[in-house]
Parts: C-alpha cells; sequence; structure tokens
C-alpha cells in the first residue's frame, strides 16, 4: 500500500497531497523521540500526538513513510513547510491513537 | 573532508538540522544505507542533547578513508554522573524537553549502541563526545 491509498480509504486529511507516494510497510506509535529514532524502520506510518518541528526532522531521518497526527492535531505553518521540503506525508486522523491504529488494520496494514 | 557546525542552546525550532545536513554529506559519499541510518541517529541524539543540556558549543565531522568521526563538544555545564546518564531511562530534561517527547533517558543508550567507537569526557567546563563510524566492512 502506498500513503495515497492510505488517504483514501480512511478519508483523512493529507495537509501535503503532493507527498503521497511512498510505500508502506508496517507502522509505528509512539511520542518518544528517542523511542521512535531507537525502533522505526524506514518507510513506516508514524503516529504521534507530537506536532512540532523535530517530528518532522526525526521522520525524515528514518525516511517514514508518512506521519500521522491523531486527535485532529495539526502542525503550523513553519512545520509543514519542512515536510513539504523533506517530502513527508502529514495526516490528520480525528481518532485517539488506538482508534487510529485499529483503523489501519481494517484496512489492511 | 572537515565541517563544524554550531549549536544554540534551547533552540528547538531548528533541533535535527544539523543531523539532516551531516546525512546528506555522507549519502553523498554512497556509504551503506546501514551505516547511513546509525549514523544519523547517533548524531541527532547528541545534538539533541546539546540543544537540551549545554549552553552550546560545536560539532566537528571528519571523514578520512576509514572512519567518520563526530566531535560533539559543548562549554558546560557538564554531566554530573556520566554513569548514570548512561543508564536507560535516566533523564534530566526539563518539562518543556520531556512536553516535547525528549528526555527519555535514551540517548547516550542509543549513540553508543549505534556507532563503532564511543567516547565521553565531561566537567564543568564542558562536555566532549566523540564517535566514530567505520566506513569498510558493512553490508546495506
Amino acid at each position: 500500500m502506498i500513503v495515497k491509498e492510505l488517504v483514501e480509504l480512511t478519508h483523512w486529511k493529507s495537509l501535503n497531497p503532493e507527498a503521497i507516494d511512498n510505500p508502506i510497510k508496517g507502522v509505528i506509535s509512539g511520542d518518544l523521540l528517542s523511542y521512535i529514532l531507537g525502533h522505526g524502520s524506514s518507510n513506516q506510518i508514524w503516529i504521534t500526538m507530537q506536532t512540532h518541528q523535530n517530528v518532522i526532522a526525526i521522520a525524515a531521518l528514518k525516511e517514514f513513510a508518512c506521519v500521522i497526527l491523531i486527535d485532529d492535531n495539526t502542525v503550523d505553518e513553519a512545520v509543514l513547510e519542512s515536510a513539504k521540503k523533506n517530502l513527508i506525508p502529514v495526516i490528520i486522523s480525528p481518532l485517539s491513537a488506538f482508534e487510529t491504529i485499529r483503523s489501519l488494520i481494517q484496512i489492511g496494514l | 573532508m572537515i565541517r563544524t557546525y554550531t549549536i544554540v542552546p534551547n533552540d528547538y525550532q531548528i533541533a535535527g538540522s544539523i543531523s539532516s545536513e551531516i546525512k546528506k554529506l555522507i549519502k553523498n559519499l554512497e556509504m551503506d544505507s546501514a551505516l547511513i541510518k546509525r549514523l544519523s541517529i547517533a548524531c541527532y541524539e547528541a545534538e539533541i542533547n546539546m540543544i537540551i543540556h549545554s549552553k552550546g558549543g560545536n560539532i566537528y565531522l571528519y571523514v578520512d578513508n576509514e572512519w567518520i568521526t563526530l566531535n560533539f563538544n559543548d562549554i558546560g555545564p557538564g554531566i554530573k554522573n556520566i554513569s548514570l546518564a548512561m543508564e536507560p531511562g535516566f533523564s534530566t530534561a526539563d518539562q518543556v524537553a520531556q512536553s516535547m517527547g525528549f528526555g527519555a533517558g535514551l540517548g547516550l543508550c542509543n549513540i553508543k549502541k549505534n556507532a563503532d567507537m564511543f567516547s565521553i569526557q565531561s566537567s564543568p567546563q564542558g562536555t566532549n563526545l566523540k564517535i566514530a563510524f567505520r566506513r569498510k566492512g558493512e553490508s546495506t
């Protein structure tokens, strides 16, 4: 599955739809940045409630497929610019982390 | 190749930008992807540590035929107990850093785990963290 298909299946909002062709190979969820750095793999989806600049920095370093922000959280303009520059799709889920993960399982991830 | 980067304390907005730049430089050297990943993680953790804990300092990148070396030199206030700081879960990060997801107490462990060479010295005048990565002998 690619990020574009994920967006189509969930109807969640993509903040930078120009960067949604990344292939998805798994999911990681968490808000502790060192944990994500230590345990994440390339092309994973990262589910988090963190919304600051370093989310994009870490997603780019780890080469994640995309970042999903839970509970309708969003990012400011500067973070979105960084996401566009680093080609990291940012998607907003209206659901909690648990419900977001359940939805991803339901669509086959 | 030698590069120098300056760290501004508590500047979370640009945190990670130096690691990102170093990663791009190393990628251009056509290194193994596994090495690039290890170096990126260690470099990011060390950069963040300097931003959270130090009064500022410099990062030095040296590349020769055998090693990629990173020196993180700050101007204090130093690490009081390095053995304790190396223990997973121990952190002295403030609430601001912790609310942003930093300060899990895994930084130095992640750095040591990912580097081929690791050394650290600290005093109230500053901390010197040196890590190095072998350029050859690793598959992707």
